[in-house]
């Protein structure tokens, strides 16, 4: 007999202002407690969430965020608690912003595809000029369209850059160090990324040809769904001393924001390990709460098979994303008629939110070796931490967050206290309100297109009957998500940035 | 005394370092060589009143006919300070040039003369303190390991890039250090380590990244591929059209025909004679049909339709052009038949 709304509500309680608990009597097996962070406005969205699902119980394609995170909570091996951050939606197995951490030292401790997302490190760059609001304003159009030729969009869409399938390994391998070998990014780009854009465990052999099949022609696409290029001006500077050393001095500064993922690629790569894994968890009893969090040990054959083809997924998305910064760099160059070294074309930083890594974190006062899941969650280290830029040492890493077509993005920086609750992790972007399919019938593309063009933002869509999915209607408000994690100390607000351009698949 | 002496000593009188000022002898001296050497107001027979007995008196309206503001009886040395003032700018005014450029060849042995400092000597090293101590560096027993710090200091917070950078100034209060050792001043010095062992860092990095652009001068080769984008309708994209029809037009489609009556032709026995009167006759006439044609339909493949279709297409319309062509080719035999027959009568 499924629990009333009311009766589930007794396991949910509030920590603070920001933060609720979710009890281990939840859901069954739940080894750790939940925890998810809400203001008042998000905290209603996750809670409707739930008194619909109890309503109308077996409906719907996923179950309720909420739902989801306690699920996570019962995988074997995972320690502290399955933490969730404020733009948390339901997705496969995970939700997309939850972030589970399992101890290395556990032999059971499991590792799993639905943990990292079908789009496997897709993340958020970040490139800024020195130009300004009034010298683009009258080539606006111009740029916009150069833009959208350099950079292919949409489903199917070809990458301009040849490659071939030799090339395909090595960038696999390399990630952007391939990029760099044949010179399409800046020595300065490696040093502002996250895992310096090279992720050493992959293993090209363990990505299927199919897989590859798909990956090869889309490299330097940026692909359908919520991915975009964004030409931004920062709008709003809320610390000068972090903002000046990402090399933001003003308000009006303009900046490139390019949120991709790793394609066709990715997805398959994941496909191909959820088979796998089914198996594997046969095999060696693995429960769990729902089918979708199919699983595998990680010092079994199929974990270690999955990590090495992630990786080498993400080195795939990386080079995706540096060669889009290359074409991009070019229509800038282009339009402005000078060089990208001119124009100050340096990237601020590059981060991906859906990502699993082996990382190094005080527990209970005793360092551990711990499998991070991030899936719709950004790293954000505090500042001295080892692991960060040099240049950001003092300030924290950047932490970029996406915000919806035509609304704005933000630049946060990691701290001390978020490395201290949530592994150092934050949030990714809005987090959807409401699903695809639910904004499609709600939405009329036109409207929404119309709505942009008031703002003066020049759009340039593949296609456009599918706008109304990414209608900011359909996502939580990134406001209210920021404001969330810098009210509860997980990341400090930096730099605020609005779009005046947006391409889109 | 001093200030007086200095001025005697810039005009050249001939004992500034012995004379008093309370000495009326001396003081008439001063004013009677200062008359005749350089001020010359009087004429050189009327400078005796200033010698003779009444010399006092005389010096006075001498000063007060010079415009003195003070008066010679009350305040003798005010006014023989005014009039050496007064004697040394007659002086300037007449040696101007002769002067500064004294004073340029002054400069220039003087940045010679920095070379063959002494570092050993005790003004050096007075020099060197006071500087420290001016930019407010902690002390240290070998001055020339301090002198280094200066110039360290100076380049790196004083050049122009440092100037430049002066904006983004930092507190050691407001850092966080990370950890904590339980003492105020441990933690500065914590604090302070840190930040040297970041600046290092930042130099070990831009030698990494000046490593990877030196071998990045040998491997990088950055290709783009248009044909490979998915474009849509632009302006650019329609210079492109026009530039792959030019090409197909104007060399391609020549070459063929030309390729296609000759062999042909050859194929039908003909003589190189035949083929080449043949290409004079039929070659424009086609090639003009051959851009009536095609110039059209190519504009339209270039632009409307997708790179995969693209040759499907164009097979088309080749369908219906080759039977043309060879249509053409059948009628040019009928031709030529009778306009051999022609050409054979003639040579009869």
């Amino acid at each position: 007999m499924p629990r009333t709304y009311e009766e589930e509500l007794k396991f949910i309680e509030r920590i603070d202002d920001y933060s609720f608990r979710i009890k281990k009597e939840f859901q069954p097996n739940m080894l750790v407690e939940g925890e998810f962070f809400a203001n008042s406005r998000l905290q209603y969205l996750m809670f409707d969430e739930l008194k619909n699902h109890c309503k109308y119980t077996g409906q719907g394609g996923f179950l309720p965020a909420v739902k989801q995170i306690a699920n996570v909570a019962a995988l074997p091996g995972i320690v502290k608690r399955s933490i969730a951050l404020p733009d948390v939606h339901s997705g496969y197995g995970f939700a997309i912003g939850n972030m589970a951490a399992f101890d290395m030292d556990n032999p059971e401790a499991i590792l799993s595809p639905g943990g990292v997302g079908f789009d496997i490190n897709c993340g958020v760059r970040l490139l800024r000029t020195n130009l300004f609001e009034k010298d683009v304003e009258p080539v606006k159009e111009q740029l916009t369209q150069t833009l959208f030729n350099h950079i292919p969009v949409g489903v199917g869409s070809k990458g301009m850059i040849p490659m071939n399938a030799r090339d395909l390994e090595e960038a696999l391998e390399m990630g952007m160090d391939w990029s760099l070998r044949e010179g399409y990014i800046w020595a300065e780009d490696k040093e502002h990324c996250e895992e310096y854009g090279r992720m050493l465990q992959a293993d090209p052999t363990k990505v299927s040809a199919r897989a590859k099949k798909r990956g090869l022609p889309q490299l330097g696409t940026l692909g359908a769904g919520n991915h975009y290029a964004e030409i931004q001006v920062v709008e709003e500077i809320y610390n000068k001393q972090a903002a000046k050393r990402m090399g933001i001095d003003e308000a009006g500064q303009v900046c490139v924001m390019i949120h991709c993922g790793s394609r066709g690629l990715g997805h398959q790569v994941a496909t191909d390990a959820l088979t796998e894994m089914e198996r594997a968890m046969k095999r060696d009893n693995i429960v769990v709460n729902d089918r979708q969090l199919a699983c595998a040990r990680i010092n079994s054959e199929e974990g270690q098979n999955y990590y090495k083809s992630m990786a080498a997924a993400a080195n795939y998305a990386w080079v995706n994303r540096s060669s889009m910064t290359f074409l991009c760099r070019q229509a800038f160059a282009k339009i402005f008629n000078s060089t990208p070294d001119d124009l100050d074309m340096h990237m601020i930083y590059d981060v991906s939110h859906n990502i699993a890594k082996i990382e190094q974190h005080m527990l209970d006062g005793k360092l551990k070796t711990l499998m991070m899941h991030r899936k719709g969650a950004t790293r954000a280290f505090p500042p001295n931490h080892p692991l960060i830029p040099v240049d950001y040492q003092l300030t924290g890493q950047p932490v970029l967050i996406g915000g919806t077509m035509g609304t704005c993005s933000y630049v946060l920086t990691g701290t001390e206290k978020g490395m201290e609750r949530t592994f150092g992790t934050t949030c990714h972007g809005a987090g959807r309100a409401y699903s695809r399919a639910k904004s499609r019938r709600n939405l009329d593309y036109m409207t929404v297109l119309e709505n942009l063009k008031q703002k003066g933002i020049s759009i340039r869509v593949a296609s456009p009957k599918l706008v109304m999915e990414e209608a900011p209607e359909s996502y939580k408000n990134v406001t209210d998500v920021v404001d969330t994690c810098h009210g509860a100390g997980i990341s400090d607000k930096c730099i605020k940035l609005r779009p005046i351009a947006v391409i889109k698949g | 005394m001093l200030s007086i002496q200095r001025k005697l000593r810039t005009l050249q009188y001939h004992s500034p370092d012995h004379f008093s000022l309370s000495s009326d002898d001396d003081v008439r001296n001063i004013v009677n060589w200062l008359e005749n050497q350089k001020i010359r107001y009087y004429s050189i027979k009327d400078r005796s009143v200033l010698q003779g007995e009444d010399w006092k008196r005389n010096t006075a309206s001498y000063l007060k006919q010079l415009k003195c503001p003070y008066g010679f009886e009350k305040h003798q040395n005010a006014a023989l300070d005014w009039l050496l003032n007064y004697a040394v700018r007659l002086e300037f005014a007449d040696q101007k040039d002769n002067i500064n450029d004294q004073a340029a060849k002054l400069r220039i042995t003087e940045d010679e003369n920095v070379a063959p400092l002494d570092v050993n000597s005790v003004q050096f090293k007075n020099s060197v303190n006071k500087l420290r101590e001016f930019l407010r560096i902690p002390p240290h027993h070998d001055y020339l390991q301090v002198l280094k710090a200066c110039r360290i200091l100076v380049e790196k917070r004083l050049g122009a890039n440092a100037v430049k950078r002066s904006g983004d100034k930092m507190t050691l209060s407001t850092q966080e250090i990370g950890f904590d050792l339980g003492e105020t001043s441990l933690n500065e010095a914590g604090k302070a380590l840190r930040l040297l062992h970041i600046d290092e860092l930042r130099l070990l990095q831009t030698q990494i990244n000046e490593a990877i652009v030196a071998a990045q001068s040998q491997t990088a080769d950055p290709k783009t591929d248009t044909t490979l984008g998915k474009m849509f309708g632009s302006q650019m994209l329609l210079s492109t059209a026009m530039k792959k029809l030019m090409t197909d037009q104007l060399c391609f489609a020549p070459c063929f025909l030309t390729v296609f009556i000759s062999v042909n032709s050859l194929l039908q026995g003909n003589s190189t004679d035949m083929i080449s009167d043949q290409l004079k006759s039929d070659l424009l006439p086609i090639l003009v049909t051959n851009w009536m044609v095609w110039g059209p339909f190519q504009t339209l493949n270039f632009t409307l339709i997708p790179l995969q279709h693209r040759l499907l297409c164009a097979n088309l319309v080749a369908l219906v052009w080759n039977t043309y062509l060879a249509s053409k080719a059948n009628s040019q035999i009928d031709n030529i038949d009778s306009r051999d027959g022609k050409l054979l009568l003639t040579d009869k």
